[in-house]
């Protein structure tokens, strides 16, 4: 990996005002040529020495991937270039695939876990375009929780780290909050969760410590998180088990799966946090490995609603043929 | 009364107060809704968090036929569905004013033969349409799992659809 920006980055703030809302697309398009620009200069290559330009077809906001893969077609028409649409799920899994101290060795088939504000997918990972999402949460995903765990205990913004910290000078068994195992599936459910932080809360009176209602959220948190990833990789039969998004950047869930994994007899990878969170050069690395296996074009547009497992789904790249061979993941 | 189901209270013709005894209740008291919904219906929810949101509007998109939804469109900000009819389901909860839900489209769903749902509605009001549902959920005081929950209509259009649901009853 040469250079990886974000827009979002504190450095870049200066140069571009203000913090970026990824919602608003019109930010986007002012954005992401200087972008462009600046990752290029870093990387002292031109564009047009490109192996293929790669974007994010979704899931996301259809005004925001537009930008995206508008802006590639361009480039990659003017260059010469193929251009590859990249599922933003599969790319998160793709940081087990970059370097870092935790991922040397990881190998498919293995079960991961996307966890973030947005998602919470549980996927069986065959092979490089091979993937079956077989579980999801029902309501909030864990990385909401966090936030709004985070909200209710008066805690600032990104709430992830925040419940985190507070967590250390906390007893994790404290207050015994839900696990949703869910009739043992494989689904998730996390609204209930925040439910409990709130009523606890409410009814409680002064007498507890904040620094417990956080350790015990994330504990309850955790557990469901680590075991049922534990849980579906055994009975896959598959060796291997990673956590990538937002989420994944948490010590204790780390731990937790780690210490679970090895129960287990499971090898447990764990991404660097910074490749954890929404970024590119894990698009960029999934296109990679669908360059490897020859897929040099797919249909470039973009899906609001793409499911995991379409786009990287190869020898079909006609738009009307899509199926229902996967759960959607949107 | 058996448990579990909302004893309704009504006021004129344009507001409707329930409690709601449990989750489940408010998910079903969403359903009910959720059936009379039609192209045009704008359903605005409010309350704190852990009030309940989740289930009523869990509730809304099973009563107009939406399989599989109801996952929290917080940090997604909007999801889109094919019931009955096409469902937006959105979430302020994250924005930090107007302008950023009009970067979404808003203003385009409005006119969208479609119906509309959007959470945390408090956080834009400026934005919410004339014509809408209003939902208010809060906990009430001295029990864990009891809300209460207060439909209003704005609009013509939506205190047919109260009068409605109050013949229901």
């Amino acid at each position: 990996m040469l250079a990886d920006l974000l827009a979002s980055q504190a450095a870049m703030h200066g140069r571009f005002g203000g913090v970026v809302p990824e919602m608003a697309s019109r930010r986007h398009l002012e954005l992401v040529l200087p972008l462009i620009d600046e990752v290029l200069a870093r990387a002292g290559i031109p564009l047009s020495d490109m192996s293929a330009i790669a974007f994010t077809a979704g899931p996301g906001l259809v005004g925001s991937l537009l930008v995206g893969a508008t802006t590639a077609r361009a480039l990659a028409f003017a260059h010469g270039l193929p251009v590859l649409g990249v599922n933003h799920l599969e790319a998160h899994l793709y940081a087990h695939f970059l370097p870092g101290a935790q991922t040397r060795g990881f190998r498919l088939p293995a079960v991961c876990l996307i966890v973030s504000g947005g998602h919470t997918d549980l996927v069986l990972w065959e092979d490089h375009g091979r993937l079956k999402v077989m579980g999801r949460t029902r309501d909030d995903a864990a990385g909401e929780a966090f936030d709004k765990t985070a909200r209710l205990l008066g805690l600032g913004y990104p709430g992830g780290p925040e419940v985190e910290r507070l967590a250390r000078q906390g007893d994790p068994a404290a207050i015994p909050f839900p696990r949703a195992y869910l009739d043992d599936g494989d689904d998730f459910s996390f609204s209930g969760l925040k439910t409990a932080v709130a009523t606890f809360l409410r009814h409680s009176g002064p007498s507890f410590r904040l620094a417990d209602v956080a350790a015990s959220f994330q504990q309850a948190c955790v557990e469901v998180l680590a075991a049922k990833l534990v849980r579906a990789a055994c009975r896959e039969g598959v060796k291997g088990i990673g956590i990538c998004g937002g989420v994944a950047a948490n010590t204790v869930l780390r731990r937790e799966v780690a210490d679970r994994a090895r129960m287990a007899g499971l090898a447990a990878w764990f991404p660097e946090p910074a490749l954890c969170t929404d970024n590119a050069a894990v698009v960029a690395c999934a296109a990679w490995h669908a360059l490897d296996r020859s897929v040099a074009w797919y249909n470039p547009t973009v899906d609001p609603n793409l499911p995991l497992g379409r786009v990287g789904d190869h020898g079909d790249s006609d738009p009307g043929k899509r199926g229902d061979k996967h759960e959607n993941l949107s | 009364m058996k448990k579990g189901s909302p004893v309704m209270k009504a006021t004129p013709t344009h507001r409707l107060t329930v409690m709601s005894p449990s989750a489940d209740a408010t998910t079903s008291l969403g359903m009910t809704v959720g059936r009379r919904l039609a192209i045009g219906h704008f359903v605005a929810l409010r309350g704190p968090l852990g009030a309940g949101k989740t289930c009523f509007a869990q509730g809304l998109l099973a009563g107009l036929g939406v399989r599989g939804g109801g996952r929290s469109p917080t940090f997604i900000l909007m999801y889109e569905y094919e019931g009955r009819v096409p469902v937006y389901h959105l979430d302020a909860y994250r924005l930090k004013g107007p302008e950023e839900l009009l970067e979404v489209g808003f203003e385009e769903l409005l006119s969208a033969p479609a119906v509309v749902i959007l959470e945390w509605s408090d956080r834009v009001t400026a934005l919410l349409p004339p014509d809408r549902l209003e939902v208010e959920l809060e906990p009430v005081v001295g029990q864990a799992d009891g809300r209460r929950i207060s439909l209003t209509a704005a609009g013509c259009q939506h205190q047919v659809l109260i009068a409605a649901l109050d013949l229901g009853r």
